[in-house]
């Protein structure tokens, strides 16, 4: 479990270390984080740790194939501004994630991952919404 | 409306049944919707994986399909060829030849991508406009599910879908789930009309499944791999 904390901790490192908040620096720093998940689930030994990994791993890559995929260049303006703050919201949930580890308190790390779903889904739902409302034809099913 | 099977390849097109003889294979394999089946076809490895006469195999190949693609749209005067990506890999089944196809044809085409969740995200392309007609072109058809969900997204936008056309029908409900809801399922060829042939039975149908494929110990990937 040792290597997932200090991953989290180099990440929120780097968050902190970039000057302001920048949509690239963070999706960078997030990508890093996840290719070096990945490896965590096949080389832990510990199955808690895997089984972090596996959740975080698969977590970012959502974050990637559905929340920062191509579309439309003209409907950008929805999108940019959700994104940044969803960014913003998860980079908090990282010190957390790692502090909770630390403490060995499994009932509040899963607490955090379930906050982090629920942002997920929160801002993927947002954003499809606000879709209806300038005009699109698309609906939640 | 009841569902009536239409195939449009000849059944004497000995050429066609070449590809459907290097794309069928003869496993056990489980399907993206989970269920299994002893009925797999792979068209991308059916033209990959001819190193003999590879080229003029795919030419071939495309020139049929165009005709029966062409025959369509003299029925139905179709805006636009559709093709799906399930999982971000490209058009399913058709990733080297999707865009043979539409140049080809004619035809503006676009990709939907019926399971992202961002609903502007699952069209790429040109928006569709209302009213449009697109004809969804896959590689093989088991419950429908894939195409239906395209076919939503279409409709979403205010598009219609007529017909579906496939390059192999499983007979596993598609066209009849599809019929429910409207769209013609047309096939190269179906599974039934294919057991006819009896060199394809021999090797696809009636052959003792290569389960042994599956008792193989599965190897994780190396770091190195993964790290790619």
């Amino acid at each position: 479990m040792q290597n997932i904390i200090n991953l989290l901790e180099n990440t929120i490192k780097s968050i902190k270390d970039s000057e302001r908040v920048e949509t690239h620096k963070l999706t960078e720093t997030l990508r890093d984080l996840q290719r070096k998940l990945r490896k965590e689930v096949f080389v832990s030994k510990s199955k808690e740790a895997r089984l972090l990994a596996f959740f975080l791993n698969a977590y970012i890559l959502s974050i990637f194939s559905n929340l920062f995929i191509d579309t439309p260049d003209d409907e950008e303006d929805i999108l940019r501004p959700q994104r940044q703050e969803f960014l913003k919201k998860i980079s908090m949930l990282f010190p957390e994630i790692s502090s909770k580890l630390k403490a060995n308190n499994k009932v509040e790390i899963f607490n955090i991952l379930a906050d982090m779903v629920a942002l997920y889904a929160e801002t993927i739902n947002k954003i499809n919404l606000k879709d209806m409302s300038k005009g699109g034809r698309h609906e939640i099913h | 409306m009841k569902y009536i099977k239409r195939e449009l390849l000849d059944p004497a097109d000995e050429f066609c049944l070449k590809i459907f003889k290097a794309g069928l294979k003869n496993s056990e394999y489980v399907l993206s919707n989970g269920l299994p089946s002893k009925d797999y076809f792979d068209l991308d490895e059916a033209i990959l994986g001819r190193s003999e006469n590879m080229f003029e195999t795919t030419e071939e190949f495309v020139k049929r399909l165009v005709q029966k693609v062409k025959e369509l749209d003299g029925q139905h005067h179709f805006d636009r060829i559709a093709f799906i990506d399930k999982g971000g890999q490209g058009p399913v089944g058709l990733i080297f030849l999707a865009a043979l196809i539409y140049m080809t044809v004619r035809k503006e085409a676009l990709i939907i991508r019926p399971f992202k969740e961002l609903h502007r995200s699952r069209v790429k392309g040109r928006p569709i406009r209302s009213g449009e007609k697109i004809l969804i072109l896959s590689d093989v058809a088991t419950e429908g599910n894939t195409i239906f969900s395209a076919a939503q997204v279409i409709w979403d936008f205010g598009g219609k879908v007529p017909c579906a056309l496939v390059f192999y029908d499983r007979e596993q409900g598609a066209g009849e789930n599809l019929m429910k809801k409207d769209i013609e399922l047309i096939s190269l060829r179906a599974r039934e009309t294919l057991k006819k042939n009896p060199e394809i039975a021999e090797k696809q149908y009636d052959a003792p499944k290569k389960i042994k494929e599956l008792e193989r110990p599965f190897v994780f990937p190396t770091l190195d791999l993964i790290e790619m």
